[in-house]
């Protein structure tokens, strides 16, 4: 009974802790915390890895690689700086290493798109903003594979992963200019195919 | 991704660290990365600052500049005396450190070409700063004297043949031209006609290093057209003058 007390008490500190702690942690020999860190991003990383690669079975692969060079330079990792960013710039490189190698480009149907211009972030939580942003991010993935990799990077991240601009200027490494000036001709693109295709939802 | 999906995902990758398939990098190898990309970043950007030196040593020993004095013509010889050699290399030892720099996030989180600019502007002052130290003169002299050999092929060029120009040291002085070593090899016959100019000196001495302006008249005889000592401008052109004659003094 209290051996699983103590096991519950261990658990939920590990939850409480910051990835950066937790990371200082499995730096510290104690290397069996780095599956609160798959736990904590696979969900998040795969769906990044399946928009970006449109290839849902190779991004488990890809994922999977992402966590292994993620553990092999954990040490290299400076813990002042923010982990996700870090890890998804692992994640970035690997899925743009996997498109160059299959060098090709995607192909998708394209249908309605919403209102990009108004769909809410994520910043907003309120439930019926979750549900608009769900429909919208819906309909804007079918479109998304259209656009060209620069304008649909900075895409996903801003309204599918919910990163704001300094975190998409750290995985990108670009400036936090670059990022904004992307999001916007790349939303203005997205806004002109759908309309291309049809698009029945106002951008 | 389904539950088991990444239950299996997690299993795969925690497997493979418990098995020890997966280690940590040594700490080491992000050190030495670290300080490979700080210690060339720091030597290309000296490298880059010691081929401008150069280059402002090669225009300053060879006096390149001064055939600027000498008009259109002069323009062409400047062009053509021109040290491109090191300032190529010295941009090309600039563009490996952006290449080093753009690695750090200072490349993206502050705008990268102002800094590239005040970086490139920096080089060419220190540059400047190590040419007018007099630093190069004191490493040629021992040179001369037969120290320091490997810095032989960095001297200051004060030979050198061209389409329109030449620069060299006076071998012999004769009644209708001189003897001028362009190479150790290379000695060249410099003619005097009606019409050459000698805006410095008319007197020349074995030894001196001389500037001319002219053309060709076969390969080996070269046509004076202005013919300066090298390094005379530096007290004042006295105008130019036929040989023999007197130098035209400037009225005060």
């Amino acid at each position: 009974m209290n051996k699983r007390k103590d096991s519950i008490g261990r658990l939920s500190t590990v939850k409480s802790l910051s990835d950066e702690e937790l990371v200082e942690k499995i730096r510290g020999e104690n290397s069996e915390l780095f599956a609160e860190i798959i736990e904590r991003y696979q969900q998040k990383l795969y769906r990044y890895l399946r928009y970006l690669t449109n290839r849902p079975s190779e991004a488990e692969d890809i994922l999977q690689d992402v966590f292994i060079k993620a553990y092999r330079n954990l040490l290299g990792f400076n813990t002042k700086k923010k982990f996700s960013s870090w890890i998804y710039r692992i994640a970035h490189n690997e899925g743009v290493n996997f498109i160059k190698k299959l060098n090709r480009r995607k192909e998708i149907s394209l249908q309605g798109l919403g209102k990009i211009d108004s769909i809410p972030n994520g910043k907003n939580n309120s439930p019926l903003d979750a549900q608009v942003r769900k429909e919208i991010q819906e309909k804007i993935k079918e479109c998304l594979d259209e656009l060209e990799a620069k304008y649909r990077e900075p895409l996903i991240l801003y309204y599918f992963e919910d990163k704001n601009y300094r975190e998409i200027s750290d995985i990108l490494r670009t400036s936090t200019n670059t990022v904004g000036t992307l999001i916007f001709r790349g939303k203005r693109i997205l806004k002109a195919i759908c309309q291309k295709k049809g698009g029945d939802l106002m951008l | 991704m389904s539950q088991d999906k990444k239950i299996d995902l997690k299993a795969k990758v925690m497997r493979k660290i418990r098995d020890g398939r997966v280690n940590f990098r040594s700490r080491y190898i992000f050190l030495a990365k670290k300080l490979g990309l700080g210690g060339g970043l720091t030597l290309s950007l000296i490298l880059a600052a010691l081929f401008v030196n150069l280059t402002f040593f090669g225009v300053k020993a060879s006096g390149s500049l001064e055939f600027l004095a000498f008009g259109r013509k002069g323009i062409l010889a400047f062009l053509e005396s021109f040290p491109y050699h090191w300032i190529l290399i010295g941009l090309a030892f600039f563009i490996f450190a952006s290449i080093i720099l753009s690695r750090y996030d200072i490349s993206y989180k502050k705008p990268f070409k102002r800094i590239l600019a005040i970086l490139l502007l920096s080089v060419f002052v220190a540059g400047a700063v190590i040419s007018l130290s007099g630093v190069n003169e004191a490493i040629e002299d021992r040179v001369n004297q037969g120290h320091f050999r490997f810095m032989r092929p960095f001297d200051g060029k004060r030979h050198g043949m061209w389409r329109d120009a030449l620069l060299g040291e006076i071998a012999e002085v004769k009644s209708d031209g001189l003897m001028v070593d362009i190479t150790e090899e290379k000695t060249v016959f410099v003619k005097f006609t009606e019409n050459t100019l000698f805006p410095t000196e008319s007197e020349f001495n074995k030894g001196d290093y001389i500037r001319v302006l002219g053309e060709w008249e076969e390969e080996g005889v070269f046509n004076a057209q202005v013919l300066q000592i090298a390094g005379q401008h530096r007290q004042g052109m006295k105008g130019p003058r036929r040989k023999n004659q007197a130098p035209v003094t400037r009225p005060m």
